[in-house]
């Protein structure tokens, strides 16, 4: 089964299995046929509201039905769509809806631009019934879209103060649902959670390795607000086969005796990636699992059409118990070089920044033109012809002969805070911009079991955490907000006049220790 | 032994999780014997800096407990964890 655009692959499924689960959502069934129906008229719908091929969506929604559709609708008719956290702070959402240039927004809340609210049970009955007149057959224009044309938007933080939104050609998706189905297994039969917030890049993988190999995608509700025990009784009540979530998720469910397979008998396979998961605290999860489910580890940058590396997690994983598990190998499709700071290949066993090319990599950041000639350039060791490759800022190295890749740190500020991908210098920007604030810097620390403490200094006016704490939750989402803020005379800079980020996270580590 | 009087670790961990759970928008009354973890009113995100706290605070090395978070789940677990003779405040 081939297909050239994710439409077309989708459409094949719902061919061959047209009765089958695709989508359990809010208590409700949904058969591949009657996903197919409600997103074909809903790309009628779209289309009638002056969405066409090219132009943006952007999809502020929680996980119900809808949500799943209109993705599935967009794709039909090559307009990419932006999945859009609906509890992001205004201001936030302000600046990702005007790097997109939307034709159309989908939300559950009011505000500007060409809009579409569906935020109660009446506003969606009524596009509920507005679109039930439509036409629910296959639409002819979905075989004219490309492999590089791009299917999604997925927002990520930016190192200038804003999010840059990645965009992800068609093709780089179905390089990712050929993975999960050679790699992974993943077919009929199976049963996705989709835990992962849908406006995080997680989500790509459980919506199109899921729906588009055949298995059925189950919308959970993150923690918020509910005993874990219930996330964890939902899954075996679903008995879902496959659980993708970022390492903290399942190192809290350990923590809380609820990672065993008492609890989870029915997933044959765990797989986390987002952030790096601690072998020492890896070995239980393994432990409690040997030879009843696998484990695996994936890497893959936004960039990368969500993953570009997994590593099934084995005994002799842990003869290193120190550091993290390892990347793996890179899939299929995706070349890559390890360069150092000169652009020239590191000798084997170094590390060196890590540059990825293939299908699979973005087409660039969305009406970004800076940032993206910034981290998209030509392969330094190529001329005479084009070669892109996105620059991960990721220092990994390769293991001599196996080519499995292991992450040493980053080249840059970039910092994984629960699996999301933090620019400290967002963070900087946000508390520069309140006013009084004359400068700030924004730093991690960590500690020995993995867990991330994000903390910031600033200088000029003294403020209390609680005003500082106020702006932030008004400009950044909420695992942006440092726990702590403190107040220094000024921020030290290092030789070049630069802010040290380093002496200050080591001063932070000394204030919150005398402060406690 | 410690040096901290128990309800002083009490108090001091009742305002900074009542502050935790006043950000996320609870403002329901929290006492000392309500779980926090298993009753979701504190999440993943919650655990890691409650952890990362009580380990710069106290000295407790969360791996030594055996990564056990059920053994944090209410103020009154907290208090008596960290006044173990083994816990010293730093």
């Amino acid at each position: 089964m081939t297909a050239h655009n994710l439409a077309l692959h989708f459409e094949q499924v719902v061919a061959s299995s047209p009765d089958a689960v695709a989508l359990l959502c809010e208590g409700e069934s949904f058969t591949f046929s009657e996903l197919n129906g409600s997103a074909n008229r809903l790309a009628r719908w779209l289309m009638s509201q002056s969405v066409d091929r090219g132009a943006v969506v952007c999809l502020e929604l929680p996980k119900i039905a809808e949500a799943y559709a209109l993705a599935m609708a967009c794709i039909k008719i090559g307009a990419p769509y932006a999945f859009l956290d609906p509890a992001a702070p205004a201001e936030r959402a302000r600046l990702m809806l005007e790097r997109c240039r939307p034709a159309l927004i989908v939300s559950v809340r009011e505000g500007f631009g060409a809009r579409a609210v569906i935020g109660d049970a009446d506003a969606r009955a009524a596009l509920r019934d507005a679109v039930s007149r439509l036409d629910d057959s296959n639409l002819p224009q979905t075989a004219l879209i490309t492999g590089v044309d791009p299917a999604y938007v997925m927002f990520t933080s930016g190192s200038t103060g804003e999010p840059k939104g990645v965009v992800i050609p068609h093709q780089g998706v179905l390089h990712l649902i050929a993975w999960a189905k050679h790699d992974l297994g993943i077919g009929s039969g199976d049963r996705l959670t989709n835990v992962n917030p849908i406006y995080f890049d997680n989500s790509v993988f459980d919506i199109y390795a899921g729906l588009l190999n055949g298995a059925a995608i189950v919308a959970l509700d993150a923690l918020k607000g509910r005993p874990p025990a219930e996330l964890v009784s939902e899954i075996t009540k679903h008995q879902c086969t496959f659980f993708f979530a970022v390492p903290t998720l399942f190192m809290f469910l350990d923590s809380m005796h609820l990672l065993s397979p008492d609890w989870l008998p029915s997933v044959s396979r765990f797989m986390f990636g987002g952030e790096g998961f601690p072998l020492a605290r890896l070995r239980r999860f393994y432990d409690a699992f040997a030879g009843k489910a696998k484990l695996i580890n994936c890497y893959g940058p936004t960039e990368t059409s969500c993953i570009c590396s997994g590593f099934e997690i084995v005994e002799s994983t842990f003869d290193t118990v120190e550091g993290l598990a390892p990347l793996g190998k890179l899939n299929p499709n995706f070349s890559y070089r390890i360069l150092d700071d000169d652009m020239k290949p590191v000798p084997a066993g170094t590390a060196g920044e890590l540059w990825l090319g293939g299908p699979g990599v973005a087409l660039g950041y969305i009406n970004n033109p800076q940032e993206t000639a910034r981290r998209f350039r030509q392969d330094p060791l190529i001329e005479g012809y084009r070669s892109i490759l996105y620059r991960s800022g990721d220092l990994v190295e390769a293991e001599a002969g196996t080519g499995v890749l292991r992450f040493r740190g980053r080249a840059d500020n970039q910092v994984k805070l629960r699996g999301y991908r933090v620019e400290l210098e967002e963070i900087d920007h946000a508390l520069v911009a309140c006013k009084g604030v004359t400068r700030a810097l924004a730093v991690v620390l960590h500690d020995a079991g993995g867990a991330s403490r994000l903390l910031a200094a600033y200088a000029g006016a003294k403020m209390t955490e609680s005003e500082l704490r106020q702006h932030c939750a008004a400009h950044l989402p909420a695992y942006m907000v440092p726990n702590r803020f403190i107040w220094l005379e000024d921020i030290p800079v290092n030789a070049n006049g630069k802010a040290d980020r380093r002496s200050v996270a080591s001063l932070l580590g000394e204030a919150v220790a005398r402060a406690s | 032994m410690t040096t901290t009087a128990r309800p002083e670790v009490r108090s001091r961990m009742r305002h900074y999780i009542t502050q935790r759970l006043i950000m996320k928008g609870d403002s329901s009354p929290l006492s000392d014997d309500d779980l926090l973890f298993t009753s979701g009113r504190l999440d993943s995100l919650d655990a890691v800096e409650l952890i990362m706290s009580i380990e710069t605070d106290y000295g407790i090395n969360f791996s030594d407990i055996g990564f056990d978070l059920t053994r944090l789940d209410s103020i009154s677990a907290i208090a008596g964890l960290v006044q173990q003779p083994s816990a010293e405040p730093v």
